[in-house]
């Protein structure tokens, strides 16, 4: 689960594109990863009509 | 098969120094790798570019092209460049096509265009920013153009907040004052360009071309499942052509100098050409376009944390 979103605040710089730009305070880049783990990948199962349609197509009609 | 993703907020940095970038996405693999992003549009080429005139008459009828008999919303903030896309637009699409999308800022920033050339002529629709409503309702009938993707094309909104002489400092001199990761990583996505960058002005925009532009790309279709790009939402900086202007345009002609008025000249010279307003284009700034517009609790709910490669929306609940 990502643990925080970006500072939404902050967003705003976004969308403001820079309302009041100041110059950086380092030129040094600075990278901050969320920390998330993705889910592992879960198996689809398929609902009854998915399962019907499929029977269907190799003849078997329930 | 392995999900591949246009946007995944859990996959793409935010950078804080020396700019501030949300979701950063390296067009060029070069500096920050992410091999579950896909990229939307690769960097231009090093060629003969188009000319700014036939640029954006082809992003126009590009337009008008894909709205066939629908409506075209024109999301005018007033700004240099949206103001040139609705220019475009009227240029060759009829008056009742185009609805215009808009707030009273757009009329601040830009009154006499207002008087000229929308009011009483065209329909607008006001553009909430508490909603995502009139986009919505906009893409039942139409499309919506914007003049995103123009910012990263031609330079780096930070650049008003830096120096005149940092900008003209050159690149290794730039490099020697950063730490080893920076100078690194730098360095790397300096190697990228395929036109040899001299100064700080060019790293700059170099920065935002190839780090901010795909977050800019998805920056509304976040929130709106039915918006799709270039469906039914239309940058219009966007495509090869521009690309091959980004990449093959000296910052110079972009931006001569350090008066930040000069920024985007060729644009501004190109409504002139339109509007016959040499008040603009001699004295319009950049501003902010879009203005603060919804709560943080608003944000987090609406705003999509991955889209898939084939338009794909998850949410975190």
């Amino acid at each position: 689960m990502i643990n925080e979103l970006p500072d939404l605040a902050k967003e705003d710089l976004k969308y403001n594109l820079h309302a009041n730009p100041v110059e950086p305070a380092t030129y040094n880049l600075t990278l901050v990863y969320p920390n998330w783990t993705p889910p592992a990948p879960q198996p689809k199962l398929m609902n009854g009509d998915q399962v019907k349609n499929n029977l269907r197509k190799i003849g078997i009609f329930l | 098969m392995t999900v591949k993703f246009y946007h995944h907020a859990g996959y793409t940095p935010t950078m804080t120094t020396p700019d501030y970038m949300y979701n950063v996405y390296d067009r060029t693999q070069a500096m920050i790798k992410c091999p579950a992003i896909e990229c939307i549009t690769p960097i231009g080429s090093l060629v003969e570019p188009k000319s700014i005139e036939e640029l954006c008459y082809n992003s126009a009828a590009n337009m008008v092209s894909k709205a066939e008999s629908g409506k075209i919303y024109v999301t005018w903030s007033g700004g240099i460049d949206s103001t040139l896309v609705l220019s475009e637009l009227l240029k060759i699409a009829p008056k009742s096509q185009l609805v215009v999308l808009m707030d009273n800022n757009s009329i601040k920033e830009y009154p006499d265009f207002y008087k000229t050339y929308i009011e009483g002529q065209l329909e607008t629709r006001s553009m909430s920013f508490y909603t995502d409503d009139p986009l919505r309702a906009a893409l039942k009938d139409g499309i919506v153009v914007t003049g995103h993707l123009m910012d990263p094309v031609f330079g780096a909104n930070i650049y008003q907040a830096l120096p005149a002489d940092r900008l003209q400092q050159s690149i290794p001199s730039f490099l020697a004052g950063l730490n080893e990761y920076s100078k690194t990583s730098y360095s790397n996505l300096i190697a990228a360009c395929p036109r040899k960058l001299e100064t700080v002005k060019d790293f700059f925009w170099w920065l935002d071309y190839t780090l901010n532009y795909q977050s800019e790309q998805l920056m509304w279709l976040l929130e709106i499942e039915d918006m799709i790009l270039d469906k039914n939402l239309f940058h219009f900086g966007a495509g090869p052509d521009w690309n091959n202007y980004a990449v093959s345009t000296p910052t110079e002609v972009k931006w001569q100098g350090y008066e930040f008025n000069n920024y985007k000249m060729v644009i501004k010279q190109h409504i002139q050409k339109f509007t016959k307003d040499e008040n603009y284009t001699n004295n319009k700034l950049k501003m902010p376009s879009w203005r603060h517009y919804r709560t943080d609790e608003q944000r987090r709910r609406d705003k999509a944390v991955w889209i898939t490669t084939d338009w794909k929306r998850g949410w975190l609940s």
